[in-house]
């Protein structure tokens, strides 16, 4: 699979040879998180790669308008809102990746405490219908 | 203060403060009665035992040389111990103008003996002999002098057979017999009590006879013969003479019959029979103290001697002992056959006591069937077990006698058994399976409800009532119950064994149920069928009492059978209304548990409860962090994090994309 995506994609890549570059240069903070990222499935490089890339975005205008030469790339990385952009995307990335988890945490807390309270209110309507011996085990 | 008098059949009147002693049976009192049609006759009553069932007669073809009841019924009885009125059956008889003998001193003539003792009593035998019964009662204390002097004799139906007879007056089989285990024997038995009776007569206060005591007597008539014992040496007349050694005979095929004795009567020519004496062995053998000749002798002395005689049948020297003293190979066959028969039916222990009946059946064969401290005719078994099947201590012997085989063997060795011995023996087959079980319904009980059909239930639930058939259970019930009987099962030994024989094809298919301990729902719920068949069969009103009771047991049972809450009051709703209206079977049928509502009860219970267990299981997981587990949640934080990187970043760089194309 991954090797299908490469070649369905090489050619891009090179057609739009000095976007790939200017990309590749921009998303250098990604590279970094990959090679650090020991989460399963890699998660973290995917959240600051897709918010890296997102901020990624000024730098392709910007060579975009100047007529997407391979010339303009040094004129285009040099541009400070271009890597303010960039470096952005990768903090919300991991700012995000960072809170998540514990705002994550609060909800299904409060979500398992609801469905406790439900769960055994049910438990305790069949006990009402059915009588105490429901609520032995089989032997 | 006058008591009340009783009324049967609006017919005749019972007068409770008459006694006529006169008339009295052994444990049952005679009182005057009356016949409201016509008051100047004369009657008296016997009150009979309510354990006992009433005896079934013929008045149309009385006998007239016989006491013999003109009516029968029950009646609300004063009942001193119990201190009210109590149903009890009572026979009727005509009061008539007698003195009672008791006892003879003045010996009568040859004229007057034959006239007043020996004619009427024949006649009575004959009147009998029609009816194809036997008398069994003759004996100084049954019987009646008439104003000219003539005999009648006493009743004969009230009692078992034989059951009060004085050693003097019975054969000697009859008096090794159970007094409640002779059966109604054969009219020569009759013809035998006759002689004795005429031999007193006869005699006066000559007869030493009755000075002999009874453990004694059938020794004596066996070692001297009958005729010397009870004529006490006196010679009398050639007739008389003739008379008696015919009638005293001891072998029945010699006693005399009546077609016999009224050829006697007549004085016409009886063919003379010599007497058979038994064959006397080359040698005696020596048991229990004693020396013997003869098999007759040697079975009488085992019989009084069991335990010594169940040692002798194990030995080898009984069986040498037949086969040389008498030199019959054959018979001694049979002795070999009978030892090795008694290693069957029973226990190995009891061997020797099996052994020892089947060998006195084949040394005396006219023997009763014996075993241990039983001796018994076949046919007697069903009064026996009247008397005794509620002793304990008669319990275990009586079970092992049936369960031996011993009374089976007896009939089968007769060589052409009457209807009635061909009848019981089928019965007996049937029946052995109630004893081989323990438990309500079966045993001894069993067996006498199955032997005596109209026998009266002996439930103490019955009260003061005389029950014998289902139809009577619930309205007696009912009276008998006294409205605090919250603890009653409505059931016990007696009425589980009277239900199962008068109600074979219905309510006693629940009986089996009954076995074991009676809180088990099943065997509540077959009490409640039994009874739902007994009203379905015989319907009999409202009965509150019976209703509440079996209403209480029905809504403990509710509790234990439906489940849920919902449909358990519905069903005691249900209970409720059938009770009023005493419908005991719509109240069995509700907690049938293969009614659609016990199954839809039980299948949605299982249901609820699998519920239950998953419920139990999801919160023990919540409670144990299962969502919020930190792996769990940064894992799943992690992906939301990375979808939603996606998400927001696709469609902005679309939106970022759009704007720069526009």
């Amino acid at each position: 699979m991954k090797w299908i995506i490469i070649l369905l994609f090489l050619p891009i890549a090179i057609f739009l040879l000095p976007s790939t570059i200017v990309l590749a240069i921009s998303l250098f903070p990604s590279l970094i998180v990959f090679l650090i990222d020991n989460t399963k499935r890699h998660y973290m490089t995917v959240t600051i790669f897709f918010f890296n890339l997102a901020g990624s975005a000024y730098f392709l205008q910007l060579l975009w308008k100047k007529g997407h030469h391979l010339s303009m790339i040094g004129e285009t990385l040099s541009n400070q809102m271009g890597w303010l952009f960039s470096f952005s995307g990768t903090g919300l990335g991991w700012l995000i990746f960072i809170i998540l988890p514990s705002i994550w945490g609060q909800v299904c807390k409060a979500q398992s405490s609801i469905l406790t309270i439900r769960l055994k209110r049910e438990q305790k309507k069949l006990i009402e219908l059915w009588g105490p011996d429901i609520a032995k085990p089989e032997r | 203060m006058a008591a009340q008098p009783v009324l049967l059949n609006n017919t005749y009147r019972i007068q409770p403060d008459e006694r006529l002693p006169l008339f009295d049976l052994p444990g049952i009192p005679a009182f005057a009665a009356y016949d409201l049609r016509d008051p100047a006759a004369a009657y008296f009553a016997l009150i009979l035992s309510p354990r006992d069932p009433i005896p079934s007669f013929s008045s149309e073809d009385a006998p007239v040389h016989i006491l013999w009841p003109k009516a029968s019924g029950i009646v609300l009885w004063p009942d001193i111990q119990h201190r009210g009125l109590r149903e009890m059956p009572v026979l009727i008889y005509r009061r008539p103008n007698v003195q009672k003998v008791g006892s003879v001193s003045e010996p009568l003539s040859d004229i007057v003996l034959i006239r007043n003792v020996i004619q009427p009593v024949v006649a009575a035998l004959q009147e009998l002999s029609q009816l194809n019964l036997t008398h069994r009662a003759i004996r100084l204390d049954n019987i009646f002098q008439n104003s000219d002097g003539t005999i009648l004799l006493g009743d004969c139906l009230t009692l078992p057979p034989g059951a009060h007879q004085p050693v003097i007056f019975e054969t000697i089989e009859n008096a090794l017999t159970h007094p409640y285990g002779k059966g109604s024997g054969h009219i020569t038995d009759d013809i035998y009590s006759l002689g004795v009776l005429a031999a007193i007569f006869a005699l006066g206060k000559e007869c030493t006879a009755l000075s002999i005591p009874e453990e004694n007597m059938a020794l004596l008539k066996a070692d001297r013969g009958s005729f010397r014992v009870i004529t006490s040496g006196f010679r009398f007349s050639a007739r008389l003479e003739e008379f008696f050694r015919g009638v005293l005979a001891d072998r029945p095929p010699e006693r005399w019959t009546l077609s016999i004795l009224e050829k006697w009567l007549n004085n016409q020519g009886i063919p003379a029979t010599l007497p058979n004496a038994p064959a006397k062995a080359s040698r005696a053998i020596a048991f229990a103290g004693g020396e013997y000749y003869t098999r007759p002798s040697l079975a009488i002395a085992m019989n009084i001697h069991w335990q010594e005689a169940s040692q002798l049948v194990m030995e080898e020297d009984f069986y040498h002992w037949v086969r040389r003293a008498f030199s019959e190979q054959k018979q001694s066959e049979q002795y070999e056959r009978a030892r090795v028969q008694a290693n069957y039916h029973g226990a190995p222990q009891a061997t020797g006591h099996r052994a020892a009946s089947r060998l006195i059946s084949l040394l005396y064969p006219t023997m009763p069937v014996s075993y241990k401290n039983w001796r018994i005719y076949p046919l007697g078994l069903a009064s026996l077990l009247r008397y005794a099947a509620e002793k304990e201590d008669s319990q275990q012997d009586l079970k092992e006698f049936i369960l031996s085989r011993l009374i089976h063997s007896a009939i089968d060795a007769i060589a052409a058994p009457s209807q009635a011995l061909t009848v019981f023996r089928r019965q007996l087959e049937d029946m052995s399976s109630f004893l081989e079980r323990e438990g309500p319904g079966l045993g001894l009980k069993r067996i006498v409800y199955e032997l005596s059909p109209d026998m009266p239930c002996r439930s103490p639930m019955m009260g003061a009532k005389y029950v014998t058939s289902a139809a009577q259970l619930l309205p007696a019930l009912e009276e008998g119950l006294s409205g605090n009987d919250n603890s009653v099962f409505l059931m016990d030994d007696y009425l589980a064994c009277f239900l199962a024989v008068q109600m074979k094809s219905s309510a006693a298919r629940d009986i089996p149920f009954l076995q074991g301990d009676w809180q088990r729902i099943e065997a509540r719920l077959a009490i409640l069928r039994i009874w739902g068949h007994v009203q379905r069969a015989y319907p009999a009103g409202h009965l509150p009492k019976v209703s509440q009771i079996l209403l209480n047991m029905a809504l403990k049972l509710v509790g234990e059978i439906i489940r849920n809450r919902e449909m358990r009051a519905q069903t005691e709703e249900y209970l409720r209304r059938a009770a009023e209206q005493s419908d005991f079977s719509t109240m069995a049928r509700l907690l049938d548990p293969s009614s659609q509502t016990c199954l839809a009860d039980q299948h949605e219970y299982q249901r609820a409860k699998a519920r239950y267990a998953r419920l139990e299981w999801e919160v023990k997981w919540l409670e144990a962090g299962g969502l919020t587990n930190k792996n769990r949640v940064a894992a799943m934080a992690q992906r939301f994090a990375a979808s939603l990187a996606i998400l927001s970043s696709s469609a902005f760089l679309a939106f970022f994309f759009i704007w720069m194309m526009t």
